[in-house]
């Protein structure tokens, strides 16, 4: 995990088991100016989120262990400081994306879609 | 041989030179190179499930993410159907991340149109078959 920074981009939480995929989608992020935290399943990003200021944005895998998204997104829900931050889900799961989100995206992931989305969500325009 | 055949025939080696002629950019991240041989509505979907067109993949290597000690490629059957060409086959890399060095063994397939004359990239899909770490070498 990376530490906060004292910057002005809008920060975004990407909780995904998957490592090339993780790296790549922080990496995109990051090019398009935006502070991106890799978590590898939902238990990192709950502890991540319980120490840390809240993102302006989650995007979420389901399938993944320790915790899956289903899991996390109900913990998410049932804590009031952080049921107010918008999910994005990207998920292979077509016909099993039966989940309480924000919006679902399914894998594989058409780039400029997924930017034009978190653009809408994060609301700010990131640096570059 | 027929006029068509020999014209597959002329063809399939055009592509197999521009195969490694873009194997060759990618490797060097020759953005300028890439360029003239991806054509400007390519599409590309990578192993991270990552669908992305022309003008970000130019912005990805010019930002310096991409960052390749090896890059082999080796084409299996280069099928010609008239003004579009469909390549596959099987790739070798050796991918520089933050962390650590990672070999990628990976499947191919490209699909090149002849637009205006000259071969372009317009589409390529990428599976990875294998990965493992490796040491970084010179």
């Amino acid at each position: 995990m990376h530490g906060d920074q004292e910057q002005e981009e809008p920060k975004i939480l990407v909780v995904e088991d998957d490592e090339d995929a993780r790296e790549a989608m922080v990496a995109l992020l990051q090019m398009k100016g935006y502070r991106a935290v890799p978590a590898g399943n939902g238990r990192e990003a709950l502890d991540y989120l319980d120490q840390a200021a809240a993102p302006d944005l989650i995007i979420l895998d389901l399938w993944m262990p320790v915790m899956d998204g289903w899991h996390f997104r109900s913990e998410q829900i049932k804590n009031p400081r952080l049921a107010h931050i918008p999910v994005i889900v990207v998920t292979a799961l077509s016909d099993r994306a039966d989940v309480d989100a924000n919006e679902v995206i399914i894998k594989p992931v058409d780039v400029e879609r997924l930017l034009t989305r978190v653009s809408h969500y994060c609301r700010r325009e990131p640096t570059s | 041989m027929s006029a068509t055949n020999d014209r597959d025939a002329a063809d399939q080696k055009t592509i197999e030179a521009l195969e490694q002629r873009e194997a060759t950019a990618m490797l060097a991240a020759d953005t300028s190179t890439l360029q003239t041989l991806w054509a400007d509505d390519m599409v590309v979907n990578s192993t991270a499930n990552l669908i992305a067109g022309k003008e970000f993949l130019l912005e990805w290597i010019k930002s310096g993410r991409l960052k390749l000690r090896t890059y082999e490629r080796r084409p299996v059957r280069i099928a010609v159907i008239g003004d579009l060409v469909v390549s596959t086959g099987s790739e070798v890399s050796q991918l520089i991340t933050d962390t650590a060095e990672m070999k990628l063994f990976t499947s191919y397939m490209n699909l090149w149109t002849k637009r205006g004359g000259n071969w372009q990239l317009l589409a390529r899909h990428v599976g990875l078959i294998h990965k493992e770490r490796a040491e970084p070498t010179q």
